[in-house]
């Protein structure tokens, strides 16, 4: 981020601390759509996604007065975002209870014939689809929301090297479901 | 397997973290035969691909935006509450952000009162006293947030079933549009429906006092002492006849709204489609009047309306029937 920006959010922070609508609508506009698809990423559910991103402005509006930002506004945005979409998540809970029962699940190859039909995107994120839910954060983490291993490591409270193990199993069935989907061609 | 190691290799190298060694592991790996180097090149692009996977959600801002002043609004009422129900029956709950009202009870001091209407389904609350009030369907409970006078006072139109919490020396009142009933710690059952004229209470332990409210000016007064019910009892206000009396038997489906169960023992069959019909919220006629000499022993649990129908139907070799949206038993005998 450049200066400029820098200096924008810091305009728009402090005219929202000091309650103004017309700055708050500024960062709406700019912020929201991204951050649904954020949301979305790791709820799977628009509606839950939307709800969740909904949640984070009003916070931001709730304690304007108190809003301090040390990154950047889209950043600080971003993080209340995950936070907010990984307790809907409840994922402690999703990784003990599907982490043991999926962790050896591999595509089958009717599901990959499945997603042969489709357009290679839509294959490549139904594939996603199909990881155990742990797996599938860690990799929409780490590739879609750009986070860094600390980041991911930190948000999950998970090892790197957890994550590592869990981004190349990711990798192995996209190019499982990218060869399917050549082999249909 | 091996083969996760390269894995583990190439995501390394698109990461930029590969050391000098494992690079030439890797090189090593992606050499030695046609079909590593395919999966090499697969992996690869699956990777560069799956960068743009992000969901994109369509949307229109302003319509999100006035969605997001909504929530603003409704989130700056200092008093509002929240309550989740967990409903057994797993159906969804519609949360309604509570009223308030501030008013004067009985020259008590000022307190704030929350109002609560179950919109869809039954709905438990715990109030400040831990009293629990199960609040059927459709039905509205007036609450102060915190009992802090002579008596612990609430207001209810519908039915609610109450299990009141022990306070020694600050009875608990309960305030319908026709009567008004004081309690000491007991459970029991109110029945006083919207617009209507009536008041029911049916008591499953302890002991209650139902006292029926007259207005005078514009003032409403308890009339009388009332009626005392105990454990098993029903009592019953109507306000159009000025009737005030007590039942001789527990009505065992007074509380099936909130049990889901529904028990008949050798009752008669015309009761038994009143109180079909009171469980459902559905007019139900018998059209036979063979039929209502008969009695009917049965008991259902989360029942279906169809189900009943037809159980009762099949008893009695009658039939169901829908006549302009209303239910009717037609044929049949005992």
């Amino acid at each position: 981020m450049n200066r400029r920006d820098t200096n924008l959010d810091q305009e728009l922070v402090e005219r929202i601390r000091e309650g103004d609508k017309a700055a708050f609508r500024v960062l709406f506009d700019q912020h929201y759509k991204t951050l649904v698809g954020t949301a979305v990423n790791i709820l799977k559910d628009e509606a839950r996604g939307k709800d969740a991103v909904q949640e984070v402005f009003l916070q931001v509006w709730k304690s304007r007065k108190k809003l301090e930002i040390r990154t950047s506004l889209g950043a600080y945005l971003k993080r209340g975002v995950i936070n907010r979409s990984l307790n809907q998540v409840n994922y402690a809970k999703n990784f003990v209870a599907e982490g043991q029962l999926r962790e050896h699940t591999m595509l089958t190859h009717s599901a990959l014939d499945e997603l042969a039909l489709q357009d290679l995107e839509s294959a490549l994120r139904a594939s996603l689809d199909l990881l155990p839910e742990r797996c599938r954060l860690i990799f929409v983490m780490k590739r879609l929301e750009g986070m860094s291993h600390k980041e991911i490591s930190e948000a999950l409270g998970i090892s790197p090297k957890t994550i590592e193990n869990q981004i190349t199993k990711a990798m192995k069935v996209l190019k499982e479901a990218l060869q399917a989907f050549r082999k249909k061609e | 397997m091996e083969e996760d190691l390269y894995y583990t290799l190439i995501y390394r190298q698109l990461e930029g973290e590969i050391t000098a060694s494992e690079e030439a592991q890797l090189g090593e790996w992606i050499d030695s035969s046609p079909a590593n180097r395919q999966t090499y090149n697969d992996v690869t692009e699956a990777w560069t691909l799956s960068q743009g996977l992000s969901a994109q959600i369509g949307m229109d801002l302003d319509e999100e935006y006035s969605l997001l002043e909504k929530r603003i609004k409704s989130a700056r009422s200092p008093t509002r509450i929240r309550l989740y129900w967990a409903a057994a029956a797993g159906f969804v709950l519609l949360v309604v952000a509570g009223m308030v009202a501030t008013r004067i009870f009985g020259g008590e001091r000022e307190q704030n009162w929350v109002e609560l209407t179950s919109e869809q389904g039954n709905r438990e609350l715990v109030l400040e006293d831990q009293t629990t009030v199960v609040l059927a369907e459709g039905s509205t409970l007036r609450y102060p947030e915190k009992f802090r006078g002579k008596d612990r006072p609430v207001e209810m139109e519908g039915v609610a079933y109450f299990k009141v919490a022990q306070k020694a020396g600050q009875p608990f009142r309960i305030t319908t549009p026709v009567a008004e009933i004081t309690v000491l710690g007991t459970e029991f059952n109110v029945s006083a429906p919207k617009g209507g004229k009536l008041a029911r209470v049916a008591v499953t332990s302890g002991k209650v006092q139902l006292r029926p409210l007259v207005a005078r000016g514009d003032q409403v007064l308890t009339n009388g002492t009332g009626l005392t019910l105990e454990k098993g009892e029903m009592g019953t206000y109507d306000r159009e006849t000025g009737i005030l009396k007590k039942g001789i038997r527990f009505p065992v489906n007074e509380t099936a709204w909130m049990t889901g169960k529904l028990t008949f023992e050798e009752t008669p069959l015309a009761q038994v489609i009143e109180e079909v019909g009171q469980y459902f919220q559905t007019e139900i006629s018998l059209e036979d009047s063979l039929l209502n000499r008969c009695s009917f022993t049965a008991k259902f649990e989360n029942p279906k309306l169809e189900a009943v129908l037809e159980t009762i139907a099949a008893v009695f070799g009658g039939t169901v029937e829908i006549i302009n949206g209303k239910y009717q038993l037609k044929g049949g005998g005992c």
